[in-house]
């Protein structure tokens, strides 16, 4: 075949050479340059797309073609090499008809210099629509609104734009030593979806006087303003010689927000649990908390903050070293310094703590890396690589969090200082947690004969934060809640086995198998479980004998297992966390797990014309804390997945080939509740079919079909025990479960290409999509979600769209 | 410390080195040998394209239109460069096939990948963005340049925002199922690539992450998030990952579970409630909804945002205020 191929070929050159003879070698130089000069092109051309923005919202996402019914398509490839400098001109226009469009131009003369610059637009429309009277969404001061009735009001679309622009310069001063700096800006405009919500807490507001039809909680809708700008600055000095490769570099990044805070003009009236309008919970008294409360009203018309102006340095260094030509080390260390200080009062934010003008914060973080790569003998290869970075928050402690002490002891606010009981506020600091990350692996691996490489691999990480130690009297550490115990230290140790075949004729492949253990250190409780307000409720005249008693009980936990102290920072083993409380939750990121998995790999070429691949992994993770014996294991309790491919190539002939895939995922996830157990499932399937192929010399064809479908199943169950039965109405509501989420997606695509002649193409494409979201995060059973200014929010559940372009190419050199 | 003063002064006395020797980089190469009249595309290509011509395979004179092709730069290869002198190959009289060249770079390649590789960096170990190759993940699982890259080609799709993700594709067939979900980075719409995010010649964050960290290489376009703020959210900064899959998924902000599942594997809930939904509650839980409103829990904690209709700054605060309620839970 091969010997026939250059015979052939021979004779090819000897046509060529006669022709040569007749047209002169300008023209074989022009034949030639076909094959080994750079191309241009431009594309013109025009698409026209059915239905309307909803029918295109799934697909319009980030396409840019949403709006409209017809779009300009320009693409422009302009490639032109100097071949007597060797300097390079490119000029790269991509959807320039578009408003996702992409232009960049560069020009460099090969190893000496280089300049780029590039301009990007995105647009992200948002899939849903939101119906509401609301006016000025997407600015910094919006009015809610609330809407007769849901459904009526205007429809809003909101949307976020992208600008990028970069520059970049490399310039080579030996052929040793190089410098690169590079430039970006980007600017980031619009609105994206947000909240606000609130449920009155009895020292904030409350009923008092209205009617019991009065709103005590509400949520509404809101959609935060953007108006970012990013800039970030690259610099790198890069040396190298036969065994250094060192490159220093400096990093910038700098973000500022054109807005501070969003502060909303809310109504009185807002819907209550039936959705009815109703009078918003008013201010509690003085009686109650000291200085009074503070109005629903209010409550929901306080500033909200949106991200602040922030901007890091980083320094590095990084680079290799061959020792030896088999030996080689790799290594970085770089230095970054991120700070927070946009003034409080200029985002129009008040009730700082005195003193702080703005959080001062102050973020350091040290990476250090070295690994090392090692060939003692021709088939065993070794790696040892350790990484550790240390995230050092140096923002200063101030008392951001001065609450009124409650007029009644026994109604304190939700979240109190306990070791400052008795003093006029209860007072804390801002959170910020430091926290130190170690990886090393080590790994070797083995030639065997038939080319199998088996590789044994070790991995050990760790992870150190800080978490709530004892709290003195004197101290303003923040309190946590809303969580269970917090882990100091949590450590994963694992190792792998790999057999591999890369290199073989027909058949190559992996099989691979991973096991790994997390656990740690003791755990910090966040129970505010404290002697001295558990004394006081005993001794207070005013406390109901069923407080006193809870107070009793719990004041023998706290002998039992806090020492007779306060529970809150103290360091304890998962026993005594769940002898505090058996229903306590093990954080998913800090708990104990047990990891496994499989992976099997082939790659087969059965005839030289077909060639196929399989994938299979199977993985499992395990919560392994400690659990109740009566209540089971609350939070995170598992996970696995599944996961399987098949891809084949097949070419029928010279000119035509085929291609398709079928994959299969399944993921489970279970999660535990006080009242129920969600037993998560995800299925995915996803196909996918090609052809493309040459009909004659100057027509080719080509169509793609794939397929999606993508199925979310939450099996509900009511919690049951021997302490907490299930109630009817929870077994009920269980029952009735929660339907699937399920999202299905086929798109067709068909192209043709004509060759008009040696410059000029035609190309024809049709696109048809059709996807289905069907997903009750908005609407259920066709009963819309509602805000409770009765606005609403929805998405067309099944969207065809069919995309027609016609364009011209023209080619050139 | 003192690893890191030893950097410092071997990378001054480099950068001292490298500049007192600043000459054009072309000039300072080493000369090639004059360009054969017989040769096509690549100096000293005669050897090669006498039998692989144009006719024989025209594809394979497309390394002309790279930047490989650049005769000017004498840097740049011929095909021996690459592939090896072959004496075996090229000066096969036989009848029959001939031997394969020393280096080749296809599917039925006998090279290593360490071979394989070896060809290309022998030039390209220079650049910074491939100092960590060396005990990389697609090193060490023998992914070789040519696994990835086409040589003898006008446009390489590794290359090319609008096609490398059939290149990754081609291993990755779990994101490739990933990414068309409908809460997606715009990669299938050619805006994102795989390498904005990873470096696939190796780097020092987990994943081959581009920067440093997760994080770190998240911040390049959602530096917003990065604070630090006055009330902090530890697993945001700890790792975006934790809560997010950037390749897709079904649910709402790339979220790895649907709100308020995602925040009950580590939040301790609001009270005793089985999700529900508007339109699908028993006739007994509805008749025993305060009317004062939903509160915490039912439909208000399932449906819309979920926790987020309330706690709305999950990425932290920098609210100072100090008045009920305060913004320490993320409310504002």
């Amino acid at each position: 075949m091969k010997t026939f191929t250059q015979q052939f070929g021979t004779s090819q050159k000897i046509i060529a050479l006669a022709i040569l003879g007749v047209f002169g070698s300008a023209q074989a130089a022009d034949d030639m340059a076909q094959y080994t000069k750079p191309d241009s092109s431009i594309t013109v051309g025009a698409t026209a797309v059915s239905g309307d923005d909803k029918d295109r919202a799934i697909s319009g996402l980030y396409n840019g073609m949403r709006d409209h019914n017809g779009y300009l398509n320009l693409d422009v490839d302009y490639l032109r090499r100097n071949d007597a400098t060797g300097t390079w001109t490119s000029v790269k226009g991509r959807n320039l008809g578009l408003d996702n469009r992409d232009l960049g131009v560069a020009m460099q003369k090969q190893g000496d210099w280089k300049v780029t610059g590039d301009y990007s637009e995105l647009h992200r429309r948002d899939m849903r629509s939101i119906n509401t009277a609301d006016t000025g969404v997407g600015s910094a001061t919006p009015t809610i609104v609330r809407l007769a009735t849901p459904g009526t009001g205007s429809d809003v679309n909101l949307e976020l734009k992208r600008i990028g622009l970069g520059l970049g310069v490399e310039k080579w001063f030996s052929p040793s030593f190089m410098v690169e700096a590079s430039f970006k800006n980007e600017d980031k405009d619009g609105a994206r979806f947000w909240g606000r919500g609130y449920d009155c807490a009895g020292y904030v507001c409350s009923q008092g006087a209205l009617p019991a039809t009065s709103v005590k909680n509400a949520i509404l809708m809101m959609a935060e303003p953007v108006n970012f700008n990013t800039k970030q600055f690259e610099l790198k000095l890069n040396f190298n010689d036969e065994k250094l490769n060192l490159s220093a570099g400096y990093y910038g990044s700098f973000f500022t927000n054109g807005q501070s805070n969003l502060t909303a003009t809310v109504p009185n009236i807002l819907n209550n649990g039936l959705g009815n309008a109703a009078t918003l919970y008013g201010a509690v008294p003085g009686t109650v908390i000291a200085g009074g409360g503070t109005s629903l009203q209010n409550v929901l018309q306080l500033p909200m903050a949106l991200p602040p102006d922030n901007q890091a340095h980083q320094f590095s260094i990084a680079g290799n070293y061959a020792f030896t030509p088999t030996t080689k080390g790799t290594f970085k260390y770089a230095f970054t310094r991120a700070t927070q200080d946009q003034d409080f009062g200029a985002m129009g934010l008040a009730n700082a703590p005195a003193g702080r003008s703005n959080l001062g914060g102050q973020v350091d973080n040290t990476l250090f890396q070295f690994g090392l790569t090692a060939k003692p003998i021709a088939k065993l290869s070794l790696l040892a690589n350790v990484r550790y970075e240390k995230k050092d928050d140096q923002t200063p402690d101030a008392a951001y969090n001065l609450e009124s002490r409650t007029a009644t002891p026994i109604a304190v606010p939700q979240y109190t200082n306990d070791p400052q009981n008795g003093v006029a506020s209860a007072t804390w600091d801002n959170n910020h947690v430091s926290n130190t990350k170690f990886a090393a692996k080590f790994e070797a691996s083995y030639l065997l004969p038939q080319n199998v490489r088996a590789t044994l691999g070790v991995d050990h990480n760790t992870v150190e934060r800080m978490v709530p130690k004892v709290v003195a009297a004197s101290a303003n550490e923040e309190q946590l809640a809303g969580l269970g115990p917090l882990r100091e230290k949590t450590e994963e140790t694992g190792y792998r086995l790999e057999l591999r075949r890369a290199i073989a004729e027909t058949l190559t492949g992996a099989i691979g198998y991973s096991q790994s253990k997390r656990t740690g250190s003791d755990w910090s409780s966040l129970s505010t479980l404290d002697p001295i307000q558990l004394n006081a409720v005993i001794a207070d005249p005013l406390a109901t004998a069923a407080q006193k008693t809870t107070a009793r009980a719990n004041l023998l936990l706290v002998n039992a297992y806090c020492g007779g102290r306060s529970c809150y920072g103290q360091q304890l083993s998962e026993g005594a966390i769940l002898g505090l409380s058996r229903t306590t939750l093990f954080p998913k990121e800090m708990t104990n797990l047990d990891r496994e998995k499989w992976k099997l790999s082939a790659n087969w070429t059965p005839l030289e014309k077909l060639s196929l691949q399989f994938s299979v992994e199977q993985g499992k993770d395990k919560n392994g804390a400690l659990t109740d014996a009566v209540q089971g294991g609350r939070g995170y309790r598992g996970t696995d997945v599944a996961f399987y491919n098949i891809d084949a190539d097949y070419a029928v002939n010279d000119n035509w080939k085929v291609n398709g895939y079928y994959s299969y995922g399944e993921q489970g996830q279970q999660i535990n509740h006080s009242v129920y157990m969600l037993d998560l499932t995800n299925k995915n399937s996803a196909f996918g079919l090609g052809l493309l192929g040459k009909v004659s010399g100057k027509l080719e064809l080509g169509a793609n079909l794939t397929y999606l479908n993508d199925v979310s199943n939450y099996g509900l169950s009511a919690q049951d025990n021997a302490v907490v039965p299930a109630t009817a109405n929870n077994l009920a509501q269980a029952a009735i479960g929660l339907p699937d989420v399920t999202f299905r997606q086929t798109t067709l695509s068909l192209f043709g290409k004509y060759a008009l002649d040696k410059s000029a193409d035609i190309r024809v494409s049709l696109v048809h999509q059709r996807s289905m979201l069907k997903e009750w995060s908005w609407a259920n059973n066709g009963v819309p979600f509602t805000y409770a200014d009765n606005t609403t929010v929805s998405l067309k559940e099944q969207q065809n769209v069919t995309y027609l372009g016609a364009a011209y190419i023209y080619k050139f050199q | 410390m003192k690893q890191w003063k030893k950097f410092i002064a071997v990378f001054a006395a480099s950068i001292g080195m490298g500049l007192l020797s600043a000459t054009p980089a072309l000039a300072a190469a080493d000369p090639k040998p004059a360009a054969s009249a017989k040769d096509i595309v690549l100096q000293g290509d005669a050897q090669c394209t006498r039998c692989h011509d144009e006719a024989d395979g025209p594809q394979l004179l497309a390394i002309g239109k790279t930047k490989h092709g650049t005769n000017a730069d004498n840097r740049t290869p011929s095909c021996t460069s690459c592939h090896g002198e072959s004496a075996s190959h090229k000066d096969f009289k036989g009848s029959g096939k001939p031997p394969k060249p020393a280096i080749t770079f296809g599917k039925t390649t006998a090279n290593q990948a360490s071979e394989r590789s070896g060809a290309c960096l022998t030039c390209h170990q220079k650049d910074a963005t491939r100092s960590h190759w060396a005990g990389s993940t697609h090193e060490t699982k023998d992914v070789a340049c040519s696994s990835c890259h086409t040589v003898h080609a006008a446009k390489d799709k590794a290359r090319d925002k609008r096609t490398q993700t059939e290149v990754c594709f081609t291993c990755h067939k779990e994101q490739r199922a990933q990414v068309n979900r409908p809460s997606h980075h715009p990669i299938m719409e050619g805006k994102v690539a795989c390498s904005d995010c990873h470096n696939p010649h190796g780097s020092v964050a987990p994943k081959l992450m581009k920067r440093n960290s997760t994080n770190e290489t998240c911040y390049q376009c959602h530096m917003e998030k990065r604070g630090p703020f006055v009330h902090n959210h530890e697993p945001v900064g700890e790792d975006c990952s934790n809560c997010h899959n950037p390749h897709g998924t079904t649910a709402e902000f790339l979220l790895k579970a649907r709100v308020p599942f995602l925040c009950h594997q580590c939040h301790t809930p609001h009270g005793g409630f089985i999700p529900q939904l508007v339109g699908s509650q028993t006739p007994a839980i509805l008749a025993g909804q305060a009317v004062s409103g939903l509160g915490k829990g039912t439909t208000n904690v399932t449906q819309g945002r979920a926790c987020m209709n309330c706690h709305t700054q999950v990425h932290g605060s920098n609210n100072p205020a100090n008045t009920n309620p305060t913004p320490q839970f993320m409310l504002r």
